[in-house]
Order: structure tokens, then C-alpha cells, then sequence
């Protein structure tokens, strides 16, 4: 774990693009918020792997994101049951609940339904708020940081070591 | 479009599927197999063993092997275990996640076989509702076979509680209460003294003198004291009659006191020897524990097996919001061009494994889903020149489409299945055992909305009682039954169990009901009138000083009555003198 924040605290401090950075939260966001084993994740696995999305980040952000789901469960399933039982959509989930797809999806669970369609509602907002957080750290906070006591006691941890020691294989594609 | 795309992304996320299939097709068999166990378990809220499975693909199937369900009740005891369990699937439906299988077979279907380990499983949730606690209820044939040896009229007295004894003890303190109350209000009543006062008075009017003015004057105090008198005289009268009331009300509550020896003296002859009805139904007191164990049977395992006949209603109440599983959310249904059931065997060919030999037969139709399929679970069950049982046969329907107006019914025949120490009475002091026979049963039941509608008739031949060998017996209830059934060689019997499932009751007749009345009855009226007039006495010696003590405080209050009287004497008396004035 400390290897992963150290990984992704490089790539914040690298000269990765923002847009990787904040579309590999964005991707995992959907991936932890959602079911794990739930059929759209394989698309998540495929978009994360092919676009040029961070992967540290998407790691640590699945892990973080996953940890939020479990205690968002009731809101989920009350987006889910109020989207899939809203009587203006009921035309289009009957239309879908006759594909495999869908239903092999399992679209039709409140909690798959309503973690999906929580993060991809989210996903563009997220998107914008990461890239803007990135960037401003990068201007301000970064030369901050590095002159404060704080990180001359972090340069001599155990952590800062691992942190050098770390390939730089981020959104640059190096 | 190179800067945002990695290309070699698709070979990595190739050989990530690539893995997950291999590990899919290297562990399937173990996953299917805990499932089944996990599912299962959670199901039947006891173990469920499962000793393998084998997923094939082309063509779709599954095959089980050594399947166990423990009986929840009896954890050392598979309530069913199979051999071997063939399926295919259809693959189709299974990508919309409905598990359809056409067919089943079922090899070694056994029921009730022992267990090497307890299949017991902590519960999480509360079992569902079974018989075991109405059992606790009185059971339609709660009844202890007489035994008049052991009857002790004292000891039987000094365990129960008689009515008589609590009606006194009632009575004796609402006397006292009423004795204290009037004792209060009598201070309250004009007394002597106070009828004294009056006659100073009219002394005093009488010694008056002064002209025309003085005698009117005296005129007028006359008329005042006349009417002060007189309203003393009212309140008297007043309080005699309630007085009387009371008295009168606590008189009738005597009579029922003195009345109440006689419903506890009835009470008990019917609790501890036979009545009438019981003398002329005594087979309901040999047939009816065994027809009220089976009926219970039946009952605790329809309330289990019922969620899984409709489990589309309980997935209907789920989306409105009634229950929600936390992490697995609510799934919600939509409109189907051709509705197909979340789950659905269509058939099976089971050979079930009894004692007697092997059972044939099939059942269509299983599924929580009946109001998609429209079709009722069905099934039919048979086997000829079993060992002991010339032909057996079982079919039924349970038809849960309109879970409002469910109807399930059972049918059972069984011919000339030989009995041999079928034990018809397990009580010590009328052990009754059929040594050997033949006996046909037909069984037709009908549960319509929860109420049961069921008939059983019995017919025994070529039957041996195991006679009795004492001779102390002879001169007994229990050996008159037994001498009497000795003589017998063939009998019917016939059940009716009707009711709800949580109340029924079980009318029970037999031709042997006229042999059993008339070898017993002389012995039993004969030793009946014995224990009575030994009950009788210890009643009456028991209760008849707490009555005289009653009736004695009933008396006293006759000490208010005369005071109340006295006073009102002495008031007449002087409003008497007053008129003459």
C-alpha cells in the first residue's frame, strides 16, 4: 500500500498529463463503486488498459472508491429502485430487459443500476474537479510542500526511499 | 489519438480474459459445488453436503454427486440424500440469468438416513414457523388413559386448584369489606342519641308559653323539628335498602359458592377418569397421538417447503420496498414477450430408495414461479411387490399460481402392507401392540387457503393383538381392553382432520370402538364409582369448614340489620308523638 501511494504521489509530481490522472480516477470510480463482478467492469478493465489512463492511479482509486461502496449501498439501491421503477423509464427497461445483454449485466439490480448510473452521472464533474485539483497542486502546492519541515522529515523516511526508487511508468507512457 | 491510445492494452486485456477462462474451466466444478453447499445451507437452515460437481458445456449440464440435506430437527439425520443428480441446462437462459432445466434424474433418492457428523448450522435468521410450537398447545388428543389404582383423591386434591376454594376466599373478603363499610356508615346514620336530641327538643317546645305569638311560634318549631325527623327517618330507610341489596347480592353469591363443590367434583371425574364420549371413542385414544404426529410432520415441513412454491409473491413484496438484502440489492422485474421463471425444473425422473424397495416416478413443474408457468408443481410416485406392501402409490398437486387461493392436494394408497409390532399404544399402563396384520390405506387431502380438509381409511385384516399375560391385568381397564382385543382379527378406522393448519382437530371412528365400550365399560363404571365417591368426600371435607365459615359472616352483617332497624323504630316512635302534638 505504501509502494501504491508512493507511486501515485510520482505520478501527481510528475509531468504525466492531468487528463490521465483524473480519467484513471474516473474509470475507477465506476469500478468501485459498482459490483465488482459485474459484467460492465470488463469494459472499465478494457477502457483503463487501451486509453492511456493511469494505471497507479486507477489502482488506487478502485481501492479507495471500493472502500466508500459498502456504506453507499442504501443510497444506491434507492437511486437503483427509483430509476428502474420511474414510470417514464419503464418503456425503455422493458425494452432492454428483452436482451441478454442487460440482463446478463444484471441492469436490472437496484445497486448495480444505481452505483452505475451514480458514477457515470458523476464521471464528467469528476473528471473536470480531478484534472482542475491536479493542476492546482502542481502550481501551488507542490513548491509549497517541497520547502516545508514537513517534507524535509518526509525525504528521510522509509517512504520517500521507496517513493525514488520507483520507475516512472505513469501517463507519459514511459 | 496515439497520445490518449495504448495499443498493447488490447493484448494485455486478451490475456487477462484469457486467465479468468482458464480459471473459470479448472475451478468451476469446486465453485458450482460450494455454492450448491452455501445456498443450500442458507435454504434449509442445516448442512448441505455436496461431494462433487461436474459443469459441462457442450451440451449444457450439471451432474452432482453425494448429495446430503440434513434434517433441520434432527441434525444427525439426512432428511433426503441422493446419489446421483443428472441435469441439462439451457444455455440460452442462462445468459439471462434464468436457470431452466428440462430434465432431471435422480438415482438412490433416499429419505431419513443417518449421518456420521451433526449437520447442525448456527442460524442467523429466525427459523421459520413449524408445528413444534403449537404442538406445545393442546394437542387434539391431549388425554392421560385412566388408571384407577394410582387415583388418590386426597393427592389429586392437593395438586389441583378447586373453584369452590377460590370463590370463598372471594366471598369471605368482600363480606369483611362490606361488615367495615357499613360499620362506617352507621356513624354516620342518625343514632339514638340523635332521636334523644329531638325529644329534648319537643320537651322544651312543650314547656313554652307566651300568648297568641308563642304559640305560633311553637307551632312552627313543631313543623321544623317534624321535618328534621322525618329526613333522619329517609336516610334510615335509605341506607336500610341498600343495605338489603348488598345483603341479598352476597346471599347469591353464597348460593354459588355452595353450588361450586359440585362443578369441581365434575371437573376432575372428567379429567381423571373417562367420560361418556371418551368411553365411546376409545380408539381415538390409540390411533389419534400417531395421526397427530404425522399431521404435525406434514404441517412443519409445508411451512418450510411453502416460500419455495411462492417465491415470485415474496420477489413482488421485495419491490415495494418491504425487504432489501444488504450488498445484493432488489432484483426488478419487467414485462416478458414469453415470461420464463427465474428458476424452473420442468421435470423429474426420481427413483426414490424406501425399506420396502424402489419407488418410480416424476415430478413436473418445480419452481417459485407457478403464476409465470401457469402450471401447479406436480407429482406421481409408485412401486408394486415391494418387500411388506403389495402396491404403493403417492401423486399430488400443489398448485401455488394464485398464492391467495392456493390448493394443494395429496393422495396415498397403500395395499396390504404387512404390520408387524406396530405399537398403537405407547402408555405404560395400556400398552397395545399389533403383533401382526395386514392393513390398506387411502389417504386424500386437500389444504385450500390454508384450510385442511383430510381423510384416511384404515382397513386391517388377518390382525394378531399382543394379548396380555398378567392376571392381575384381567380384573383391569387395561386388561379388559386387551382380552377384548384379542378377539379381534379385522378392523377399519377412519380419520377426518379438518380446520386450519394452526387449529385443526381430527374426528376419529372404528369398528373397534363398540368392542373396546363393551368389554370396558362394566369395569370401568364399576371402579368409576369408587374413585368418585372417594372424590366426592375429600371435596366436601375440604371445602365444607371455609363454607360454614361464610355462611357464618353472612350472619353477622345480621347485627347492622337490627341496629339499622332499632333506629328506625325509635324514629317512627317519635314522628309519632309528633303527629299527636
Amino acid at each position: 500500500m505504501l509502494k501504491m501511494l508512493a507511486k501515485f504521489l510520482k505520478v501527481l509530481n510528475s509531468d504525466a498529463e492531468p487528463g490521465q490522472i483524473s480519467l484513471a480516477l474516473c474509470l475507477a470510480m465506476i469500478a468501485g463503486l459498482t459490483p465488482l463482478f459485474s459484467f460492465h467492469n470488463l469494459i472499465v478493465l478494457l477502457l483503463v488498459l487501451v486509453l492511456r489512463a493511469n494505471l497507479s492511479a486507477f489502482i488506487l482509486g478502485w481501492v479507495v472508491f471500493s472502500g466508500l461502496a459498502y456504506p453507499m449501498d442504501h443510497l444506491f439501491n434507492g437511486f437503483g429502485l427509483a430509476l428502474l421503477q420511474a414510470e417514464a423509464l419503464r418503456g425503455l427497461w422493458t425494452s432492454l430487459y428483452k436482451l441478454s445483454l442487460f440482463r446478463l449485466a444484471h441492469f436490472n439490480n437496484s445497486i448495480v443500476m444505481g452505483s452505475l448510473a451514480f458514477s457515470l452521472i458523476a464521471f464528467i464533474p469528476f473528471f473536470f474537479l480531478a484534472n482542475f485539483i491536479v493542476k492546482r497542486y502542481r502550481e501551488h502546492v507542490l513548491a509549497w510542500i517541497q520547502k516545508s519541515r514537513i517534507m524535509q522529515v518526509f525525504k528521510a523516511s522509509k517512504l520517500y526511499t521507496i517513493y525514488q526508487n520507483i520507475p516512472g511508468w505513469g501517463g507519459s507512457g514511459s | 489519438m496515439k497520445k490518449w491510445l495504448r495499443w498493447q492494452g488490447f493484448g494485455i486485456f486478451g490475456v487477462i480474459i484469457i486467465l479468468i477462462s482458464l480459471f473459470w474451466f479448472v475451478f468451476i466444478d469446486l465453485i458450482v459445488a460450494n455454492m450448491i453447499e452455501k445456498y443450500g445451507t442458507e435454504i434449509v437452515e442445516a448442512k448441505v453436503d455436496l461431494e462433487s460437481a461436474d459443469l459441462s458445456l457442450f451440451p449444457m449440464g450439471l451432474a452432482l454427486k453425494g448429495l446430503q440435506v440434513t434434517n433441520p430437527d434432527e441434525p444427525m439425520t439426512n432428511a433426503v440424500q441422493i446419489d446421483q443428480m443428472a441435469m441439462s441446462l439451457e444455455a440460452g437462459h442462462l445468459l439471462k440469468r434464468k436457470v431452466i432445466i428440462d430434465d432431471m434424474t435422480l438415482e438412490g433418492l433416499r429419505f431419513n438416513t443417518p449421518r456420521k457428523t451433526s449437520g447442525a448450522v448456527v442460524l442467523k435468521k429466525t427459523r421459520m414457523k413449524t408445528v413444534e410450537d403449537s404442538e406445545k398447545k393442546d394437542s387434539p388428543f391431549a388425554f392421560t388413559l385412566p388408571n384407577f389404582d394410582n387415583l388418590d383423591a386426597k393427592e389429586i386434591l392437593e395438586n389441583e386448584n378447586l373453584e369452590t376454594l377460590t370463590l370463598v376466599k372471594e366471598l369471605e373478603t368482600e363480606i369483611q369489606a362490606t361488615k367495615d363499610n357499613w360499620q362506617v356508615q352507621l356513624q354516620g346514620l342518625p343514632d339514638e342519641k340523635k332521636f334523644q336530641e329531638y325529644k329534648t327538643r319537643l320537651e322544651n317546645l312543650k314547656g313554652k308559653s307566651g300568648g297568641v305569638m308563642g304559640i305560633l311560634g311553637a307551632a312552627s318549631d313543631v313543623q321544623n323539628l317534624h321535618k328534621d325527623v322525618k329526613k333522619d327517618l329517609e336516610a334510615l330507610k335509605n341506607g336500610r335498602n341498600l343495605f338489603e341489596q348488598k345483603r341479598a347480592f352476597l346471599k347469591n353469591r353464597l348460593d354459588q359458592v355452595t353450588s361450586a363443590p359440585a362443578r369441581d367434583f365434575n371437573r376432575l371425574k372428567n379429567k381423571y377418569t373417562l367420560s361418556p364420549q371418551g368411553l365411546s371413542n376409545l380408539s381415538r385414544l390409540f390411533f389419534g397421538p400417531q395421526i397427530a404426529n404425522y399431521i404435525n410432520k406434514a404441517i412443519t415441513w409445508y411451512y418450510r417447503v411453502k416460500p419455495y412454491l411462492e417465491g415470485g409473491a415474496e420477489k413482488g413484496k421485495e419491490e415495494a420496498g418491504a425487504k432489501k438484502i444488504r450488498g445484493r440489492g432488489v432484483d426488478v422485474r419487467f414485462a416478458e414477450d414469453e415470461p420464463v421463471p427465474d428458476f424452473l425444473i420442468r421435470r423429474i425422473k426420481a427413483a426414490v430408495l424406501i425399506k420396502a424397495g424402489d419407488l418410480q416416478g416424476t415430478m413436473e413443474n418445480i419452481t417459485p414461479d407457478q403464476d409465470i408457468t401457469g402450471l401447479p408443481l406436480t407429482f406421481a410416485f409408485s412401486g408394486e411387490k415391494l418387500k411388506g406392501v403389495r402396491a404403493l402409490s403417492i401423486n399430488g398437486i400443489l398448485d401455488h399460481i394464485s398464492p391467495e387461493s392456493s390448493k394443494d392436494t395429496i393422495n396415498l394408497m397403500l395395499t396390504e402392507y404387512s404390520v408387524a409390532d406396530l405399537s398403537l399404544s405407547k402408555d405404560s399402563t395400556l400398552p397395545i401392540t399389533v403383533k401382526s396384520g395386514l392393513a390398506d390405506l387411502k389417504l386424500n387431502s386437500v389444504l385450500a387457503s390454508g384450510n385442511i380438509s383430510a381423510t384416511l381409511v384404515g382397513f386391517m385384516k388377518a390382525v394378531q393383538f399382543a394379548g396380555s399375560d398378567s392376571q392381575d391385568k384381567k380384573m383391569s381397564f387395561s386388561g379388559a381392553v386387551q382380552d377384548a382385543l384379542a378377539g379381534v382379527s379385522r378392523f377399519s378406522m377412519q380419520a377426518n382432520a379438518f380446520g386450519t393448519l394452526d387449529n385443526y382437530d381430527v374426528k376419529l371412528t372404528s369398528d373397534l370402538d363398540g368392542v373396546l365400550k363393551n368389554a370396558a365399560a362394566g369395569i370401568i363404571k364399576k371402579q368409576s364409582k369408587h374413585f368418585e365417591k372417594e372424590l366426592n368426600g375429600a371435596i366436601q371435607a375440604k371445602v365444607n369448614g371455609p363454607i360454614d365459615r361464610l355462611q357464618n359472616g353472612l350472619l353477622d352483617l345480621g347485627s347492622i340489620d337490627k341496629e339499622l332497624t332499632q333506629r328506625l323504630n325509635i324514629g317512627n316512635d317519635l314522628l309519632g308523638g309528633l303527629k299527636i302534638f
